[in-house]
């Protein structure tokens, strides 16, 4: 009876289409759902933020994304602060980097890129980007990198091709 | 609603032409629904961070080849859902079962005395979604974050798409009505 008068009552029973319009009472319970999940599973107060730090690039250069495929923590030397090594690969450049927290509060990264190679290497952070370039060896470091968010970007020698990565949190 | 609609047509077309204002807007109005959809793969928080920013990251090169605002929506839900895919093979997220999330929220903590009401429509509405087929509840749950323009390139992006007889929209919702109205004697509100 109860199902009758509902069906009755918003006309839903009958059409299952999906491109019809939504009732009222659906629209309501769609919200209501809404409101669920965000107070369930709610996304990170900074993602936002942090996406849009992400995309604020120059895009009319050639741009290749940099996949995070592995993180893990590992005691540090220096302070109790655990390094993490952070690996990320792309089509043409694989990127490791350690981040070790400094007592100051910065840290120290280091980076290897493979396939070996001399490229300029930028770190974007919210205040201004910090540069280096990687040697012969692929190797890189930076030094007194302040805590927030990172992002990585290694600008391919001979080309006009940036390799990006996703952004970290230092 | 058409203003929004044009709103989103605008705010992607100014995007596709460099606007870098246009696509921040654009970033808060779909992450959500992005968020939803790593989650309900089964990824940790972490991962899906990493996952959703990965696909705007990955938007920036191809903005010139989507065609609509609807079609830029179903693109994101796709690369989001096949990046979850790469990180999961990869086994870089901890497998999070869409049920801890219930069992977490199956008990919804008392709110002050003004909200008592909405608190008890809340754990009404919970009951009702945990009691709905998986697919169902996945379905919806993403669906609740869509605009309605996206629906149809969303659904499809979602491997099910809007003319399918497996779970849709107005027979999930048909279920969820159903199962909210035996869960007591009056109508949803």
């Amino acid at each position: 009876m109860n199902r009758e008068n509902s069906r009755n009552g918003n006309g839903a029973g009958t059409g299952t289409g999906a491109n019809e319009p939504l009732s009222d009472v659906d629209e309501s319970i769609l919200a209501a759902v809404r409101r669920l999940w965000e107070t369930a599973d709610p996304m990170p107060a900074g993602l936002i933020e942090q996406i849009r730090f992400a995309l604020d690039l120059d895009t009319s250069l050639d741009l290749e994304v940099s996949r995070m495929v592995e993180t893990q923590e590992l005691a540090a030397a220096r302070t109790d602060e655990l390094t993490r090594l952070v690996t990320f690969q792309s089509d043409s450049l694989s990127i490791m980097i350690t981040i070790e927290p400094r007592v100051d509060g910065t840290a120290r990264i280091d980076g290897w890129l493979t396939p070996a190679a001399c490229h300029e290497i930028e770190l974007r952070c919210p205040a201004t980007p910090i540069t280096t370039s990687s040697d012969d060896a692929g190797r890189f470091s930076l030094d007194s990198v302040p805590t927030g968010i990172v992002q990585l970007i290694v600008h391919l020698s001979g080309n006009s091709r940036r390799i990006i990565t996703p952004t970290m949190e230092i | 609603m058409p203003v929004d609609q044009d709103q989103v047509g605008a705010l992607f077309r100014a995007a596709r032409d460099g606007d870098r204002d246009a696509l921040a807007d654009l970033v808060r109005r779909l992450t959500p629904m992005l968020w939803q959809v790593a989650r309900s793969q089964g990824l940790d928080r972490e991962a899906s961070v990493d996952v959703v920013q990965t696909a705007w990251l990955e938007l920036l090169g191809s903005l010139a080849d989507i065609q609509s605002p609807s079609a830029l929506a179903g693109w994101l839900v796709t690369v989001t859902k096949r990046e979850a895919w790469r990180v999961r093979k990869a086994g870089r997220s901890e497998h999070v079962e869409e049920d801890a999330v219930f069992v977490e929220m199956r008990d919804p903590r008392p709110g002050p005395a003004d909200q008592v009401v909405d608190g008890e429509s809340r754990a009404r509405l919970w009951a009702a979604v945990d009691a709905l087929p998986e697919r169902c509840r996945t379905l919806l749950r993403i669906v609740a974050f869509v605009r309605r323009p996206d629906y149809a390139e969303v659904s499809e992006a979602l491997g099910m798409p809007v003319g399918s007889v497996g779970p849709n929209r107005g027979r999930c919702l048909a279920k969820l009505r159903e199962l909210l109205v035996a869960d007591r004697t009056g109508g949803w509100r």
